[in-house]
């Protein structure tokens, strides 16, 4: 995908190709693309809205995790 | 969790110059992955730095995932003497960015962005051309997903269509 391996922010020198990549090619096989029509509909604040909504609701099953975690040890 | 909303208020009520990239970006591309932070180029001039730092100040800006109780000073020398910093503040994740890998900085970014309206203000974003770039340029597997993804956006509408 690149042709330099240097990972300074400064070097300017890299060079990337938009060329079709088999392995990015492989993954799109797996893209939801309903979701994608989804948002595409939506306006962008209401993209962001539904951002902060994942956010909230991967924080209440990290929580649920962590409690079922704890209660397991205590088991 | 990183109140996005209020965080572009902070930066936008300070009249600071920034681009939005990164995974935020993606979601204003229409992206349907998660992300936690708050990625933004900042503009590296003496002015931009000083409205950047008032602007964060009050939201108790500290190096995310460092030890407590580092002497991290969050002030201008501070900005001027580094470039890119990743933070836990009052208001979440944020991580500005004074260059990224296969895009440089600010200027560089400027003519491959587009202006979004949101909550009221105007930002700008990094067009979708350029953002799949820069991930691609970045290199991390871990991004690929994202890249087939905003692919498939690109794709699908005209470029950097909002």
């Amino acid at each position: 995908m690149r042709s330099d391996e240097s990972q300074d922010p400064r070097d300017r020198r890299v060079e990337v190709s938009l060329a079709p990549d088999p392995v990015i090619d492989a993954y799109k096989a797996g893209i939801d693309r309903t979701l994608l029509e989804k948002n595409l509909s939506l306006t962008v604040e209401e993209r962001l809205d539904n951002l902060k909504a994942l956010q909230e609701f991967a924080l209440e099953l990290r929580k649920a995790g962590a409690r079922m975690r704890a209660a397991a040890n205590h088991a | 969790m990183t109140d996005f909303k209020q965080l572009l208020k902070v930066f936008s009520d300070a009249q600071a110059d920034f681009v939005l990239v990164g995974g935020v970006a993606a979601v204003v591309h229409g992206s349907a992955r998660l992300t936690e932070d708050l990625d933004l180029v900042y503009r590296r001039t003496p002015e931009n730095i000083g409205r950047l730092v008032t602007a964060l100040a009050p939201h108790q800006p500290y190096l995310r995932g460092a030890p407590p109780n580092l002497p991290f000073r969050w002030d201008a020398r501070t900005i001027e003497r580094g470039l890119n910093f990743t933070l836990d503040t009052a208001l979440g994740q944020v991580d500005l960015l004074g260059e990224i890998v296969g895009g440089g900085g600010y200027d560089d970014l400027l003519p491959h962005c587009t202006s979004v309206d949101v909550y009221g203000m105007t930002c700008r974003v990094l067009g979708l051309t350029r953002l799949i770039y820069v991930k691609r340029a970045a290199g991390r597997p871990k991004d690929f997903e994202a890249i087939s993804e905003l692919e498939s956006l690109r794709d699908r509408n005209p470029p950097d269509s909002l």
